[in-house]
């Protein structure tokens, strides 16, 4: 018996032809129809696995409200770090600055993706959602980055996508350095000079130097420090703050400018 | 003929809807896919001949490509392009005689 047949072998050659048809000209108005069909579905499921998850690990509604709070207490004592170093005139000016160049959009997550980390948000194009865009959760706290767009939806990548990176600052340490996602909602801090002294603990916040993100927006806190003798660069795992078992909703800021995309 | 259509259309609704669970609601639970090994079940115990497999293999695999930010039909050739492989290897260098008490799918 045969399994490599020629109508099998013609057929996935058919097939070939009409995804590559496809994915030139219709990939966006069909992922946007699927969508479209289980929205409602999907996303009641959603919060009821935000629901259970949450029941699961014995924490009520008021360890909710406590996570967010927490996360915008973080966000606060980031920015009083950065306060410190920086004097009254600029700091204004900074403020003003990234008031001016972005608003919120807030959007209502759909589903995960199976293969990778990232989130369908249901906000899309005729909402003005851009590739690019950062998305951040209540306090300031880093999402990822919108990666996908399509009329009704977009696609987010956390910030844990394997291998994704982003400038960062440790305001109270003025360390630069890179995170690196690792998949699987893990998040390491990479290429930090070997001189400068880590701290167990210390906040992570983005840096501007990457253009893709405002600074100054939480990401997590340092952690499992790893400093190897041969090495050049020391590296430490980084906390992340966010929990998604708790996010239900997300605010895309919209940017004027995008660099680095 | 028709039975066939009918059971195929029933097997991949169901594998629709648990699809839709898994990436919504299981997520938060874990990150194994029990669609990925009904898929694979359906692989491995099915007759070389039979393409309820290969089906379901394409229908998993666009699905995967629909509900990520992959082309569409990258991930549904592949597992098709994998199942066919399996069945290859399956029926070309393993014997496994005691599975024949097992039900045709």
């Amino acid at each position: 018996m045969k399994i490599f047949t020629k109508k099998r072998i013609t057929i996935f050659v058919i097939l070939l032809v009409c995804f590559l048809i496809i994915n030139s000209f219709l990939k966006d108005g069909i992922k946007n129809f699927v969508y479209s069909k289980s929205e409602s579905l999907m996303a009641s499921l959603w919060n009821k696995g935000s629901e259970q998850a949450f029941s699961n690990k014995n924490q009520e509604e008021l360890n909710k409200k406590l996570i967010e709070e927490n996360q915008k207490l973080l966000s606060d004592l980031a920015d009083l770090q950065n306060i410190k170093e920086e004097n009254e005139f600029l700091r204004n000016s900074l403020e003003l600055g990234l008031e001016k160049d972005f608003d919120l959009m807030l959007g209502r997550v759909i589903s995960k993706d199976l293969l990778s980390d990232s989130l369908l948000v249901n906000i899309g194009s005729n909402d003005g959602v851009k590739k690019g865009f950062p998305v951040i959760v209540s306090g300031k706290v880093l999402l990822g980055k919108v990666v996908d767009v399509y009329p009704s939806y977009s696609r987010v990548m956390l910030i844990t996508q394997k291998n994704n990176l982003i400038d960062v600052e440790i305001p109270d340490s003025e360390i630069f350095a890179l995170s690196k996602g690792e998949g699987n909602l893990n998040l390491t801090l990479d290429m930090v000079a070997r001189d400068k002294e880590l701290k167990e603990g210390s906040l992570v916040v983005t840096s501007a130097m990457g253009g893709n993100y405002p600074a100054g927006l939480l990401m997590g806190k340092v952690k499992n420090i790893k400093k190897i003798d041969n090495e050049t660069y020391q590296m430490a795992d980084i906390e992340k703050v966010f929990d998604l078992s708790v996010i239900n909703n997300v605010f895309i800021i919209k940017i004027a400018e995008i660099y680095n995309d | 003929m028709i039975k066939e259509i009918f059971k195929t259309l029933i097997l991949l609704l169901a594998m629709y809807y648990l699809f839709i669970f898994e990436a919504s609601y299981l997520s938060f639970f874990t990150s194994f896919s029990f669609l990925i090994l009904f898929v694979l079940v359906i692989n491995v115990l099915e007759e070389p001949q039979g393409r309820i497999g290969l089906i379901s293999a394409f229908f998993f695999g666009l699905m995967l490509d629909i509900y990520s930010a992959h082309y569409i039909g990258l991930m549904a050739l592949s597992f098709s392009l994998v199942s066919l492989l399996l069945k290859f290897i399956l029926f070309k260098y393993v014997r496994i005689p005691s599975l024949s008490w097992i039900p045709k799918i």
